[in-house]
């Protein structure tokens, strides 16, 4: 399709402003990281978590036997603390990327079970439902869905909520796809 | 399985996912009917009326055996028929016509038959259920007695089914210390007759509450609690968070005892005990639980709870490969001793064997 005379200096605009937008957001999300103290911990583990091969059962033990504890002890912290600390978006942003990561090797998900408490705590179910479409991985994100979902619902979206796969046979499934 | 819910139009109910098929509003009508699921208050409802009425009878169900090398599972008193697929044998109305789907068909091999026979665990169960699986009429060697309110351990293809989650057999052989229950010198006869029946109610309660999913979700108290009344070893009252099962003795109130020793750990418990673990902030909640808000009990106060399977599964409010996090701690290995509220025929089946020396 041609465009007309007319419609230059519209597209101009729209590229200006959203260039400014992304600006705007990105220097955002980067301010509230910097509030954050305990992001770059969070950061750091979940990468430590992504950095396993499920696939590897001693890799995998690894992870049940020294990573998750540490994952437990932040949200434990950030529960328990008295007077309760104050949550920040991003900390809860980092909070849902850690703990769709550390999932997978939680046999009793406890930290979802720990992260829906803080949801709950400090009114954050918006930040959640929107930090969880972010997850990029769609095993890990799946899974968080069920795992927090399954404690956040109540009455039919309780029922509403689809059972995940077993999560290496979602995985595998993942890879042929691709 | 055709299903039909009550106040759902036909066809709806298979568009439902397994989860809600088998969440606590429906379950699958045991007594004479498993062809429909009703809600958890008709079914009180019922099973209250059949009470009153004197109409509850034993099932036409029994343990079964998994054989981990084959895959196949053997029924005591059932010959299973050659020439059919499939992983379970299933139990029909008449046992006459009871047929194995098993991929390994027992009845086409004589010695597999011999070896069969010749299994300590098989002979144990063959003594336990006296070697034929009768229909629950009087004078069956499967009859419970027409008083008994026995209605465990449950039906076994649900039991053995993956209805849910589709999760990898485990090599047990390859688990240290790993001690099958007939080989479990730390057990009496009586004990392992119990042991064997609580972990046939578990494969039950999770496969049809918790669909066998591969973690559990924060509800382990009320899985095994749900295990327990599905061996009949509970009558539906409440025991508490996890901790409080081993804290405020309700395992031994119901007749467990606590074998637990400086060597014990998840591998080498006793298949069908019941395993409690602490969190790491447990004494903070034993000194004041009243302290926290419902919302913030979690697994890190209130610790955990499982069954150890012989499968290599724990089961819970879920069936997992690991027992718990590794943060928890096991406090408590129990296993079934003197059941207080099993029927009295479940007793005398289990109770009159001899006790461990």
């Amino acid at each position: 399709m041609k465009m007309s005379f007319m419609s230059y200096p519209l597209a101009l605009s729209f590229l200006i402003s959203s260039h400014f937008l992304f600006s705007f957001s990105s220097s955002a999300v980067a301010q509230e990281k910097k509030n954050c103290a305990s992001c770059a911990e969070m950061d750091e583990l979940r990468r430590q978590f992504d950095g396993i091969n499920y696939g590897d059962p001693q890799a995998r033990a690894r992870a049940q036997k020294d990573l998750v504890p540490k994952a437990l002890a932040i949200t434990d912290k950030l529960i328990f603390t008295k007077p309760a600390p104050a949550v920040s978006a991003a900390e809860m942003r980092a909070l849902v990327q850690l703990i769709a990561s550390e999932t997978p090797y939680d046999v009793e998900s406890a930290g979802a079970g720990e992260l829906v408490t803080l949801i709950k705590r400090h009114k954050m179910e918006s930040v959640y439902a929107d930090e969880l479409k972010k997850v990029a991985e769609k095993c890990r994100r799946e899974a968080l869905a069920f795992y927090a979902g399954g404690r956040l619902c109540s009455g039919e979206a309780c029922q509403k909520l689809k059972s995940p796969k077993n999560f290496e046979d979602c995985l595998l499934e993942a890879k042929s796809s691709r | 399985m055709m299903v039909a819910l009550l106040g759902v139009p036909a066809g709806a109910a298979d568009k439902l996912s397994p989860d809600i098929k088998s969440s606590q509003k429906f379950k699958t009508k045991r007594a004479g009917d498993t062809s429909s699921l009703v809600s958890q208050d008709e079914l009180d409802a019922q099973a209250l009326e059949d009470e009153l009425d004197g109409k509850l009878k034993p099932q036409n169900i029994t343990p079964s055996i998994s054989d981990p090398a084959s895959g196949a599972t053997w029924t005591p008193g059932v010959s299973p028929a050659a020439g059919t697929t499939g992983d379970t044998a299933v139990i029909s109305e008449d046992a006459e016509t009871a047929t194995s789907t098993s991929p390994i068909a027992y009845g086409a091999d004589p010695a597999l038959q011999q070896q069969q026979t010749e299994d300590p665990m098989v002979k144990f169960i063959t003594d336990l259920f006296g070697g034929t699986m009768g229909t629950g009429n009087p004078g069956s060697n499967y009859d419970y007695g027409t008083e008994a309110t026995y209605t465990g351990p449950g039906c076994i293809d649900c039991a053995n089914s993956n209805s849910g989650f589709d999760l990898p057999k485990i090599d047990t052989s390859q688990i240290p210390g790993w001690v099958s229950l007939d080989n479990d010198s730390r057990l009496s006869e009586s004990e392992k007759c119990y042991s064997l029946l609580l972990l046939n109610g578990a494969k039950v309660h999770v496969a049809e509450e918790w669909n066998n999913r591969e973690k559990s979700l924060g509800k382990c108290a009320r899985g095994v609690r749900g295990s327990l009344d599905e061996a009949n070893m509970n009558d539906g009252v409440g025991l508490g968070d996890a901790i409080q099962f081993q804290s405020d003795k309700r395992l031994e109130q119901l007749g467990f005892r606590n074998v637990m020793d400086a060597s014990m750990d998840p591998n080498n418990a006793p298949v069908g005990s019941v395993l409690v673990f602490s969190g790491p902030r447990t004494d903070e909640f034993l000194r004041n639980p009243g302290a926290y808000g419902r919302d913030e009990i979690n697994g890190s106060l209130v610790g955990h709870v499982t069954i150890k399977g012989d499968d290599g599964y724990f089961y819970t409010d879920g069936r997992t490969a690991e027992p718990a996090v590794a943060n928890r701690k096991l406090v408590g290995v129990f296993v079934m001793s003197k059941c207080t509220k099993c029927p009295e025929s479940m007793k005398n089946q289990c109770a009159a064997r001899p006790t461990v020396q």
